[in-house]
């Protein structure tokens, strides 16, 4: 065998590891019931925060912890607690992408979140 | 209907901007075929050639028309123009207004064209002999950008989009505003309700962002020169006369590349909270990816070059960097990425034809692979049918466009196997070529890691598409790609970093020890001793490193063995100039980029591995501590002083300036008394919230690198809020609001000690202590008693700890109720991050460019030579 298809070879062998490190490493999109059945497993929901039952933040005591109410796509309700610096605005947003895990029956432990506040060029318009 | 007249409005400069859009579209199409015909000619060779020229002077002239009008519409601040209104706005400063004028998607592909255009102009001067062919792909591309810019409607799709676009055609809803009808403004006057545009967004605000978008714009444009070459070598089949005369384009598409994505990154330190200069993003990949396979490309051209191995992969290589580049475009550029990326662009209908532009240039490099002029118009044809079908049909047909590709791709590589000379002797170890070669798959591989990690949006839309149906229930990998719920490495640092360490300290080690062997042939005991000598000073050199940059050799050892090959590259590339080229610098470019990567990755190595976040935060106790161990950020109370790391950090309160607030922190270095004052700032902006703009101390061996995190918002603050009474009797003690307080005792005194109108009264002081871990305060409140009665209370206030006091007697003896109020005080939530030695990533990368410009004067000199002897 000569050296170059060894290399080939090696390089091949390297991809498809590659391969095997995304498959085990890829995160996934879901909703909260899909959350629940893959416990161990951090999920990425697309929520809708529920404003009237308020957000619990008290810097004082964490400030990296921050509490509310979400809704996700299909419906399901639960409560978030996330585990980061309440992000400028939050009671404004509308979508909040959160990154975590179930926990119990009704609460959603978060690691991340994203949110998206409505747009500026709707703001604009109401401006004028 | 009558035909409304608007008033107010400067139609001429969007006019001629238009006719300009036609006119260089025109121009491209025409010089294309011309420049195409005088390739394939023989008799008309020169004739053909002089009209492309003609016509590729007036697309030129056209381009910078285009340009030009764009500008004085955005620096005229005409907002009856949509993309003036979007994307600037009056108090927008001039430089800025650079970045308006790309910001938006019509005009990064305005830059990108005009780019290329100037590249071609360079191109139409130097080139000789080449010049038809690899001009004709230069204008194919040009064609394909400027219908994007077109913004006309044929049959019912609109090809491209128009930057030229009237705000009222874009927005018809403005004229309609309630606003009109209450002010009684006519339809036609609508300009006077639209006095500013929407402004330029806050994160691109930052003189980085001046300069990066148009320096890596400028390496995608140039890398089009290699893929042209490359294709006009199987087209006139000069299967390897191509190189020598691309390879100084090459390099400098290289160079620019490298040098926009590095001002990406230094964009990122300066104005970015994520925390560094490289996050692994999507888009940050995407153009990294292209970047790392048009240096292996260069590589495996020059060894074909100098020992006629490896032609095959050279030609993949240049193709594929190209197709990369123009999918990193549009990646960037589609919104594919949408919530995967802290910086993904927003989504116009340009998409469809970005995807149709890779299409077509993957196809290319096929159609020229066939040798006989039969296969190709055939190829061709299937081709043209395939483009067709996509453009009736109004949309991009993935399946049918997947599996033509994947024909096309089997066809190049079983064409460019039988076509292309074979370079191969007896293969041997001992060569320079089979280790560049080696580099070259490591760089490809490293590439193709990248890509995997950064296309999973993309795998989600085509597994939905194709796999759709067979999607059923399960949490499989491949449940999750059919129903495109992949989502990208939640943690993509080490998803990225495990696997490019290595891939970094293989290729550093190469860059140290290829050069000392010899194309064809070497003389291994010469090699041996020259890679001792490196080798030596490489081991004194990472153990002095490994103190110095304080790294636990047994749980960092993989950024030790990374150091090792690093200084290994450093030094093998070192003696290979004294030695090899005998000190003489003007051939050394090569070795000198290699010094600066690998100075690149010493300096990468140490500020990211060993970068500390000072702000952790250990004081207060957490009930779910063990749910996220780290906590990275601080609460500053404005002027409560708090240790972080060996600083004492107050944060004194803060500024606003429009549109910036700036908050000031005092930091007292607790080892040597030195003081220094940062302002991390940020804009508050209703769409995107806060946007926290870090302030970094720069010293010589670290930066201290700090942005807040939170602010209260600042409509809140100011308001004293009631707490409930108390019932206490001197010497109680309480917790209010993170302080201990003490009710130490009650001083009385006759009132009229104070003052006459107060005689017979009895006042009665309060002592409280208030005491916080630095300090201590004092509260006085008062009340009068005349005789049995309560009279009056003076309410006694804490300013620096923000709180009331106020008391009256209780209904028991030796008992008084205590008011308390609060107010909460201004703090902000903050980041603080120590990065040791990140000068030697800058110096490293200044060096590599350095290492670029010399290489690219050696190569222009010897493709100039090669073409004096032809």
């Amino acid at each position: 065998m000569k050296a170059k298809q060894i290399i080939l070879l090696i390089a091949l062998a390297v991809g498809i590891a590659a391969l095997v490190s995304l498959y085990s490493e890829a995160g996934t999109k879901g909703n909260f019931a899909h959350s629940a059945k893959n416990p161990d497993r951090e999920v990425r929901v697309k929520t809708t925060l529920i404003k009237e039952k308020g957000i619990d933040y008290n810097p004082e005591i964490d400030p990296e912890k921050f509490v509310f109410f979400a809704i996700d796509e299909k419906g399901e309700e639960r409560k978030v607690i996330c585990f980061t610096e309440k992000p400028y605005d939050f009671e404004r947003s509308e979508e909040v992408v959160i990154v975590g895990k179930v926990k119990g029956d009704d609460e959603f432990v978060a690691s991340k979140v994203q949110i998206k506040c409505p747009s500026k060029y709707e703001d604009e318009i109401s401006d004028i | 209907m009558e035909k409304i007249v608007f008033n107010n409005e400067h139609l001429l400069p969007g006019n001629l901007g238009h006719l300009f859009v036609v006119l260089s579209l025109c121009a491209a199409l025409f010089g294309a075929f011309a420049y195409f015909l005088s390739t394939q000619s023989n008799e008309g060779k020169n004739f053909w050639r002089n009209k492309a020229r003609i016509a590729f002077g007036i697309h030129l002239v056209s381009v910078i028309g285009i340009v030009a009008s764009l500008f004085y519409i955005i620096y005229n601040h005409y907002f009856e123009y949509d993309y003036a209104w979007q994307h600037s706005s009056i108090s927008l400063p001039v430089h800025y207004m650079i970045s308006s004028f790309w910001e938006g998607q019509e005009g990064s592909f305005l830059l990108w064209m005009f780019w290329h255009a100037v590249i071609g102009a360079v191109l139409v001067f130097k080139l000789k002999s080449w010049e038809s062919p690899v001009m004709t792909i230069v204008l194919m591309a040009q064609v394909v950008l400027g219908t994007m810019l077109l913004g006309v409607e044929i049959a019912g799709t609109s090809i491209g989009i128009s930057p030229f676009e009237l705000l009222r055609e874009a927005r018809p809803e403005l004229l309609t505003l309630p606003v009109m009808q209450i002010q009684n403004i006519p339809v036609a006057d609508y300009m006077k309700v639209i006095t500013d545009g929407t402004g330029l967004n806050p994160l691109l605000q930052n003189y980085w962002m001046v300069i990066h978008p148009p320096t890596l714009f400028f390496g995608f444009a140039a890398s089009i020169v290699p893929f042209a070459f490359a294709v006009s070598g199987l087209w006139l089949k000069k299967f390897r006369e191509w190189i020598a005369p691309a390879l100084p384009w090459t390099l400098v598409a290289v160079m620019i590349l490298g040098t926009g994505i590095l001002m990406g990154g230094i964009w990122a330190y300066e104005s970015l909270s994520f925390g560094g200069y490289w996050a692994w993003d999507p888009v940050e990949n995407a153009s990294l990816v292209p970047w790392l396979l048009i240096i292996a490309g260069m590589h495996v051209m020059i060894l074909n070059k100098n020992s006629g191995a490896s032609l095959m992969l050279a030609y993949l290589l240049i193709f594929v960097s190209f197709i990369l580049v123009l999918y990193s475009t549009f990646l960037n550029r589609s919104g594919i990425l949408g919530d995967t990326s802290v910086h993904s662009f927003t989504d116009l209908d340009l998409s469809g034809h970005l995807l149709i532009f890779m299409l077509l240039f993957t196809l290319v490099p096929a159609i020229v692979s066939f040798q006989r002029s039969r296969w190709r118009w055939g190829f061709t044809l299937a081709t043209l049918i395939v483009l067709a079908i996509n453009l009736i049909s109004g949309q991009f047909l993935t399946e049918i466009n997947a599996l033509f590709l994947l024909a096309a791709m089997i066809l190049l590589i079983r064409n460019l196997t039988k076509s292309l000379p074979s370079g191969d002797k007896e293969e041997s170890v001992y060569t320079r070529e089979f280790w560049m070669y080696v580099g070259a798959i490591i760089l490809l591989l490293s590439g193709i890691q990248i890509l995997f990690g950064t296309s999973i949006p993309v795998f989600n839309k085509i597994g939905q598409s194709i796999l759709g149906g067979l999607a059923g229930e399960g949490n499989t990998f491949f449940h999750r790609l059919a129903s495109g719920t992949l989502a990208p490495p939640e943690d993509p640092i080490t998803y990225y970093n495990r696997f490019q360490i290595w891939f970094a300290v293989f290729v550093a080690l190469l860059t140290g020890f290829t050069q000392f062997f010899r194309y064809n042939k070497s003389d291994l005991v010469r090699v041996i001793g020259q890679v001792r000598r490196s080798f030596l000073l490489t081991v004194i050199f990472t153990v002095a490193g490994t103190f110095l940059f304080k790294l636990n050799p047994r749980y960092e050892w993989q950024l030790v063995v990374l150091m090792f090959a690093g200084f290994y590259s450093i030094f093998g590339n070192f003696i290979y100039v004294l030695e090899g080229l005998k000190g003489k610098i003007r051939l050394a470019g090569g070795s000198i980029a290699h010094i600066g990567f690998a100075l690149m990755l010493i300096g990468i190595l140490v500020s990211s591995g060993k970068k500390d976040v000072i702000s952790v935060n250990t004081r207060y106790a957490y009930a779910e501590f063990d749910e996220k161990a780290q906590r990275e950020n601080i609460l500053l109370y404005k002027d409560v002083p708090d240790t972080m790391g060996r600083y004492l950090v107050t944060y004194k309160g803060h500024e606003f300036e429009s549109p910036i607030h700036y908050y000031q922190v005092d930091y007292t270095d607790l080892t040597n008394g030195s003081k220094f004052t940062l302002y991390p700032n940020a804009q508050i902006n209703n769409e995107q919230g806060l946007m926290p703009n870090p302030d970094t101390r720069h010293y010589i061996t670290r930066d201290i690198f700090t942005h807040v995190s939170s602010v209260p918002n600042t409509d809140e603050d100011g308001e004293w809020e009631e707490q409930d009474e108390k019932v206490l009797s001197p010497g109680d003690t309480f917790a209010l609001n993170r302080y201990m307080v003490v009710f130490q005792r009650i001083d009385t005194m006759p009132g009229e000690n104070i003052s006459a109108d107060l005689a017979g009264h009895l006042l009665h002081i309060g002592r409280f202590t208030i005491t916080s871990p630095d300090s201590t305060w004092e509260a006085r409140p008062v009340f009068g008693m005349k005789n049995i009665i309560h009279t009056y209370q003076i309410t006694s206030e804490v300013t620096q700890a923000g709180l009331r006091f106020d008391f009256k007697p209780g209904s028991e003896q030796g008992k008084f109720i205590v008011q308390t109020s609060v107010k909460p005080k201004e703090f902000i939530i903050m980041k603080a991050i120590v990065f040791p030695y990140i000068n030697l990533l800058w110096a490293g990368t200044i060096i590599m460019i350095l290492g670029f410009v010399l290489a690219i004067r050696q190569r222009n000199k010897i493709a100039r030579a090669v073409k004096e002897k032809v």
